[in-house]
């Protein structure tokens, strides 16, 4: 297309969206038109809210007061959240807001509503938040102290794993299943205690797929070595599954192209023939992967 | 006789990438005919159907043609021409787009020179060869963890964000960010271009086990069985938390859409650059918080590979209003604005951290990664670039451009 052509399409769809940039001097005196709206209008409202570096000032204590405020709908409540996230964005702007803004997260990390706890909390947590990990740790140990699901506990602690944290998920690890399990796994990925367990779970052809492949990831961090015997062990057992194989493959290539595995021709060989046998895409395509980083 | 092309940026390997910025290359004769002085040729495109394609030029001008007639002296003194992509004809595959010269009657080429117009594209309609190797230089990028990628998630952290965030540097910053990172990217793949995630249109194609991966009820991204991304690892951590507060299937909520982004900062003959950047609380902020999990903080947002192309079409709003509003001269004092607060790293002259080195106060105290990567495709911005070098990046008023390009935002003189 020309070039002045499309300048005048693209002039076209800016005009048809009408102006955006008046500075959004009052926005909340906005909102306060939509305070007897529905739950859904009023959240709607919110989440067009305009606020801009000039008037944080104004819209960020009244948002952290609907937030905080526990007789205003939660969809509603929920928008001001995502619109004070969004304004933490703003970076060092957002500075003189932020110690109020954390401290209404940990007020709201206690809320009736599940929905607005687990963001709290995750929001504390990515901030290394002391108190968020105090009480999602305490969640762990207790159930019924427990302010979210012990998975996302697990998940939201892995922001910032602390030494503590390992024997209580290893415990959580052994009598849990499902995604408790898996979080589990994933946060005691970076523990040299757990690599028996990561190992286990690897070789263990009555795990879920997901598990061991997740293993694989996991010990290939924390044992290279240990990582490469097990692998090839996997590629090479026919009566293994496709899916643990082809991840075990993949990162095996990965070891190749990086050119820290010693050259094995025997595996190299058992790798080609593995090729003629398979019917699976993603087994295929890893060794594809493996016989290029191979050949160098 | 055969023609021999020479044209800049030409890799080790033989390889040229065009973008839409037009490049002066030559041209000239080997072999001529006895009792020639010149020999009139004619430069056109011979590339693959669907691929890239080429437009060229005496001189360096906005436009081109798909054909050029060139005399070449007989004593084999180069003969200069621009060239350039054609604008929405890039490529799909090295090799697709193909520089032939044929002379007069001639039966055949008497010379070519494959390339490719490599150009970031919106990712929900890469195709799967795109894709694929786009999602395999990243995982080798991150390489388990242990990989470059690692120095890319430290350089935006919360101890970095006044270099970053919150100032009129937000944009050329992240310019440079992304630059930096698609050269290491290249470095692993040359095909492979930076897409960038339309975050107000659906972009189910981005969000699928294939690609982006699909987040489970815990808010863990799951890939296919041997993805590259699926051992992605950062801090130690293996996966990637994300999960989102909108339907895969639609555009997240409350952003403004691009045509209300790019209508901000006034009409175009009073365009400025200070209104525009608030699209750093919306769209920018909203985009990260349509999401659960690392995009939703500044500290921990480049654990997750979807940033980069959240970032990207970040960059590319802002190209699209540069190129709309002709506000692609640092000169003029409505491409940029003042730094407020007046702080270092976003005044048009700064370099900026971490490419720079600088650890002393108030720069971090670390900075990772050293100098921004080289390509031989251009020696701009260097390895140290300041804010101005990040305004004119189809190189418009002349100059090394950076080069990268939109597939939706042309060079235009």
């Amino acid at each position: 297309m020309d070039v002045k052509e499309y300048r005048k399409q693209v002039a076209a769809e800016i005009a048809g969206a009408g102006r955006d940039d008046r500075p959004a001097v009052r926005p909340m005196a906005d909102l306060a038109a939509t305070d007897d709206s529905d739950p859904a209008t009023r959240a709607d409202s919110i989440a067009a809210l305009r606020i801009d570096p000039q008037n944080l000032g104004e819209t960020v204590p009244e948002l952290l007061a609907i937030v905080r405020d526990g007789a205003q709908a939660v969809p509603v409540r929920m928008a001001a959240f995502r619109v004070l996230a969004g304004a933490a964005f703003l970076g060092p702007r957002f500075a003189p807001f932020r110690a109020d803004y954390l401290e209404a997260l940990r007020e709201v990390s206690s809320d009736p509503d599940a929905r607005l706890r687990e963001s709290a909390l995750e929001t504390l947590a990515i901030e290394k938040d002391a108190y968020a990990q105090n009480v999602l740790l305490a969640g762990l140990k207790d159930p019924k102290a427990a302010l979210v699901p012990p998975a996302r506990a697990i998940q939201f602690l892995g922001y910032d794993v602390h030494a503590d944290v390992a024997p209580v998920v290893r415990e959580l690890f052994h009598r849990s299943k499902g995604a408790v399990k898996e979080e589990a796994l994933r946060l005691l990925a970076s523990d040299p205690g757990s690599q028996k367990l990561i190992t286990d779970v690897m070789l263990d052809k009555g795990e879920r797929s997901a598990m061991r492949r997740l293993g694989a990831t996991a010990l290939q961090n924390l044992n290279p070595e240990a990582f490469e015997r097990a692998a090839r062990r996997i590629v090479t057992d026919e009566d293994d599954y496709d899916a643990i194989r082809a991840t075990s493959l993949a990162a095996l290539a990965h070891v190749q192209e990086l050119g820290t595995a010693a050259s094995d021709a025997g595996f190299a060989d058992a790798v080609e023939k593995l090729k003629e046998t398979t019917k699976s895409p993603r087994l295929r395509s890893s060794i594809k992967r493996f016989m290029s980083a191979a050949r160098g | 006789m055969n023609v021999e092309f020479d044209i800049p940026g030409t890799d080790a390997q033989g390889r040229v990438f065009l973008t839409w910025s037009p490049i002066e290359a030559r041209a000239r004769l080997l072999q001529p005919p006895s009792g020639s002085t010149s020999v009139r040729v004619t430069l056109r495109n011979r590339g693959a159907a669907a691929g890239g394609r080429i437009v060229f030029n005496r001189v360096r001008a906005g436009s081109g043609t798909p054909t050029l007639t060139l005399d070449l002296p007989a004593s084999g003194a180069a003969v200069s021409f621009w060239v350039a992509g054609e604008f929405q004809r890039p490529s799909v595959a090295y090799g697709d787009a193909v520089i032939e010269a044929v002379g007069p009657g001639s039966a055949g080429a008497l010379g070519s020179r494959a390339l490719m117009v490599r150009i970031r594209k919106n990712a929900q309609t890469l195709t799967p060869a795109e894709r694929d190797r786009f999602v395999a230089a990243f995982g080798t990028l991150n390489g388990r963890g242990g990989g470059r990628f690692r120095e890319f998630r430290d350089m935006h952290t919360d101890a970095a964000d006044a270099e970053e965030h919150g100032n009129v540097g937000f944009l050329p910053w992240h310019r440079a960010y992304l630059l930096d990172l698609e050269r290491e990217l290249q470095a692993i793949n040359p095909a492979v271009a930076l897409p960038y995630w339309r975050f107000d249109r659906p972009a189910p194609n981005v969000f699928t086990r294939q690609f982006m991966g699909v987040s489970n009820s815990t808010g863990r991204v799951q890939f296919t069985p041997g993805h590259p991304l699926e051992s992605w690892r950062t801090d130690g951590q293996p996966g990637i938390n994300r999960s989102l507060s909108f339907n895969a299937a639609a555009a997240p909520a409350g952003l403004r859409n691009e045509a209300q982004t790019l209508s901000l900062g006034g009409p175009p003959a009073s365009a400025a650059y200070g209104p525009f950047a608030i699209m750093e609380g919306n769209p920018h902020g909203r985009a990260h918080t349509s999401f659960g999990g690392f995009l939703r903080s500044i500290g921990t947002a480049a654990r997750d590979p979807l940033f980069f192309m959240l970032h990207n079409n970040v960059d590319r709003l802002w190209a699209k209003w540069q190129w709309f509003n002709r506000r692609t001269d640092p000169a003029n004092s409505r491409s940029f604005a003042p730094a407020s607060p007046n702080r270092v790293g976003h005044r048009l002259p700064d370099t900026m951290w971490p490419w720079n080195g600088v650890t002393t106060s108030p720069r971090p105290s670390t900075a990772p990664g050293g100098g921004l990567a080289a390509t031989a495709m251009t020696n701009a911005p260097g390895a140290s670039p300041t804010v101005r070098s990040m305004i004119d990046y189809l190189a418009e008023a002349g100059g090394a451009a950076l080069g990268f390009a939109y597939d939706d935002v042309p060079f235009e003189m």
